[in-house]
C-alpha cells in the first residue's frame, strides 16, 4: 500500500486487515503528539475515549460493515463540542468552558464509525485568517515552518496535511477552512450555508459560519461532507434539502461543462505565481473539454466590509461581556476586532444582511447562473512567514487580514459553497491554491469538477517535507 | 476617515457624555469605515430587502 494518510488509504487498509482500528489510532496520537512538537499543533490527546471508538469500529469491520469512514482516525478544530469536555476555542476566556451538548458534526462522524483522537490548535475563537494566535501558540506550516498555516482552521490543516490524520473539522466565516486549506496543499470544502449543522460547535457569526472539513484529497472531502450533511432541528438556519450522493458521479469529469473564471481585470494583485497557476488551472478545464465563460465579478465589490460589519457585530455581541470585563485575557488582534464591533450600528448591521440576497442576484445575474461552476484565485501570493505578517493589533492591520482574504470572504457572504484545492506550487516548492465556487446546494457539481482537476494534476498527491505520516 | 485613529463626528454624542475611552477610538474608527464603506451599496436596497432573505434565495436557486 502506498505511503498515504488518506480516509480512502487507511480505510482500505482497515477493511483489509493490514492494521487494526486501535493500532491506528495509537498511531494517529503518537503521530500528532510528534508533529505538535515540530509544528505545534496538539491542544489534547484523547486515547481512552478514542481507544474505545476503534474498539467499536473494529468490531463492525469485522462484521463487514462497508462505511468508509469506520476506524479512520481524525482530530478536529478545539470548538467542536463534545459533551463534559473542555472546548477552549483558542482562547484564554474559554479555557475552562466546558459544554453540555456534543456538536452535530462530532455525533455525525461518531455515527459513521470515524476516530476522534484529540483537540486541535486554531486561531483565537477563529477571528483571524493567517493563524496567529497571540494566546495560545501559533502552529507552523508543514511546507515551510517559517511561514503561516493559515486560519482559523490553522493547526487542522496542518495535522492533515503532514498525514497525522485522515481529515479534520473546521469551520468558516470568512475563510478559514479555505485559507489553511490553501496554505497547506489540501482540499478545504465550505458547503452552502445551513447544508451542515453548526449546532454546537462555537459560533463566531451565526450568519455567516459554515462548518466542513480539511482532507487530503476531493474524494475524501465528498466522503466526509456525506457523513456531515443534512438537516438538523436543532441548528435553527439548517437547511432542510435533499442531500445528493457526492460520490456518485464524482468520476464523470468536466466534458461539456462550463466553468466561469473572472475577468483579467478582477485578478489583478495576483502573484506571478498565483497568476501562472490560475492561468494553467483554466487551460487544464478546458484541456478536459469544459468550456469557460468570463464573468465579471463587479457585484462583489463591498463583499469584503459587508463581512467585516456582519462578523464584527455578531463576534462582538456574543462576547461583550468578555471584551468589557476582562479584555486582558483576548489577544490584541482579537480585542481590537472584537471592539470595533461594538461600534457597528445596528441600521447598517441589518443593511449587511440584506445586501447578501442582493450580490448573489447581481452575481447570478452577471453570468454566474449560466456556468456549472466558478474558478477564482484563493491567495495572492505565497503565504506569508509568520515574523512578517505578525501584525497584532498595529494600525492599518484590518486592510492586511482583508486582502489576505478577500478571495474567501464573498463566498461566505452569498453562502454558495466553495471548495479550495492546490492548483500548483511556486519556486520555492509551496503549494499555490485555487477554489472552486458552486450553486446554492450543488456540492456534487463542486466535487465532481475538483476531481477531475486533481486527477489530471496529482498535486494532492504531493506531501510536505514534514511529515508524520504514520499509513499502513 | 484616513487616520484609524481618528474618531469619527457621529461619535461627539460619546465625547459628550463624559467622553470614549481611548481605547475605543481606534476601534471606533474602524467600525466607521467598514459602514460608510456599504453606504453606497445600502442605497439601492428596497423595502422588501429583509434581512434574511439570503436564506430564500439560496433555496430558489438550489441545483442538484
Amino acid at each position: 500500500m502506498s505511503d498515504d494518510a488518506s480516509i480512502e488509504a487507511m480505510g482500505a487498509a482497515l477493511r483489509a486487515r493490514r492494521v487494526g482500528a486501535e493500532e491506528l489510532a495509537i498511531a494517529a496520537i503518537s503521530a500528532l503528539e510528534t508533529l505538535h512538537g515540530q509544528l505545534h499543533v496538539l491542544v489534547e490527546a484523547e486515547p481512552e475515549r478514542a481507544q474505545a471508538q476503534a474498539r467499536l469500529a473494529q468490531k463492525a469491520i469485522d462484521a463487514g460493515d462497508p462505511r468508509p469512514l469506520l476506524g479512520v482516525p481524525m482530530a478536529h478544530k478545539d470548538m467542536f463540542y463534545r459533551a463534559g469536555r473542555i472546548s477552549a476555542c483558542g482562547s484564554a476566556i474559554l479555557a475552562e468552558h466546558r459544554p453540555t451538548v456534543t456538536s452535530t458534526a462530532l455525533e455525525r462522524l461518531d455515527g459513521a464509525g470515524a476516530v476522534d483522537v484529540g483537540r486541535l490548535h486554531m486561531v483565537e475563537l477563529a477571528l483571524g485568517v493567517t493563524g496567529h494566535n497571540a494566546v495560545t501558540g501559533t502552529p507552523k506550516n508543514p511546507w515551510d515552518p517559517d511561514r503561516v498555516p493559515g486560519g482559523s482552521s490553522s493547526a487542522s490543516a496542518v495535522s492533515v496535511a503532514a498525514g497525522a490524520v485522515g481529515a479534520a473539522l473546521g469551520s468558516d466565516t470568512g475563510g478559514s477552512i479555505r485559507i489553511p486549506a490553501s496554505c497547506c496543499g489540501l482540499v478545504g470544502l465550505k458547503p452552502t450555508y445551513g447544508r451542515v449543522s453548526r449546532f454546537g460547535a462555537m459560533p463566531l457569526a451565526a450568519s455567516l459560519d459554515h462548518v466542513g472539513p480539511l482532507c487530503r484529497s476531493v474524494r475524501d472531502a465528498a466522503l466526509v461532507l456525506q457523513a456531515l450533511a443534512g438537516h438538523d432541528p436543532n441548528d435553527p438556519l439548517s437547511a432542510d434539502e435533499p442531500v445528493d450522493n457526492y460520490l456518485a458521479r464524482i468520476e464523470d469529469g468536466v466534458a461539456g461543462m462550463v466553468l466561469g473564471v473572472p475577468e483579467a481585470s478582477d485578478l489583478d494583485g495576483l502573484s506571478e505565481a498565483a497568476l501562472a497557476a490560475f492561468d494553467q488551472a483554466v487551460q487544464t478545464y478546458q484541456r478536459l473539454g469544459c468550456g469557460v465563460r468570463r464573468i465579471s465579478l463587479a457585484a462583489l465589490e463591498n463583499a469584503n466590509e459587508l463581512a467585516t460589519t456582519i462578523i464584527g457585530a455578531e463576534g462582538a455581541a456574543i462576547h461583550a461581556n468578555a471584551i468589557r470585563e476582562r479584555p486582558d485575557a483576548f489577544g490584541p488582534q482579537t480585542l481590537a476586532r472584537l471592539r470595533s464591533g461594538l461600534f457597528v450600528p445596528a441600521t447598517h448591521y441589518l443593511q449587511a444582511l440584506a445586501l447578501r440576497a442582493r450580490m448573489l442576484e447581481d452575481l447570478q445575474e452577471a453570468g454566474f447562473a449560466e456556468v456549472d461552476t466558478l474558478l477564482v484565485p484563493a491567495l495572492d501570493a505565497t503565504p506569508p512567514t509568520i515574523e512578517e505578517s505578525d501584525v497584532a493589533s498595529s494600525p492599518g492591520f484590518g486592510k492586511l487580514l482583508g486582502q489576505f482574504a478577500r478571495w474567501f470572504r464573498p463566498f461566505n457572504v452569498l453562502g454558495v459553497p466553495s471548495l479550495a484545492m492546490p492548483t500548483g506550487f511556486d519556486g520555492a516548492g509551496m503549494p499555490v491554491a485555487g477554489q472552486l465556487v458552486g450553486h446554492p446546494f450543488d456540492e456534487a457539481t463542486l466535487l465532481r469538477m475538483a476531481r477531475a482537476f486533481e486527477r489530471e494534476t496529482g498535486f494532492t498527491e504531493r506531501r510536505p517535507p514534514t511529515s508524520v505520516s504514520h499509513a499502513p | 476617515m484616513s487616520d484609524p485613529d481618528e474618531v469619527p463626528a457621529w461619535l461627539e454624542t460619546w465625547q459628550g457624555m463624559g467622553g470614549l475611552p481611548s481605547e475605543l477610538e481606534a476601534a471606533a474608527g474602524a467600525a466607521h469605515r467598514q459602514v460608510r464603506a456599504l453606504d453606497r451599496a445600502a442605497a439601492r436596497l428596497r423595502v422588501d430587502d429583509e434581512p434574511w432573505r439570503i436564506r430564500r434565495v439560496l433555496a430558489q436557486r438550489a441545483r442538484r
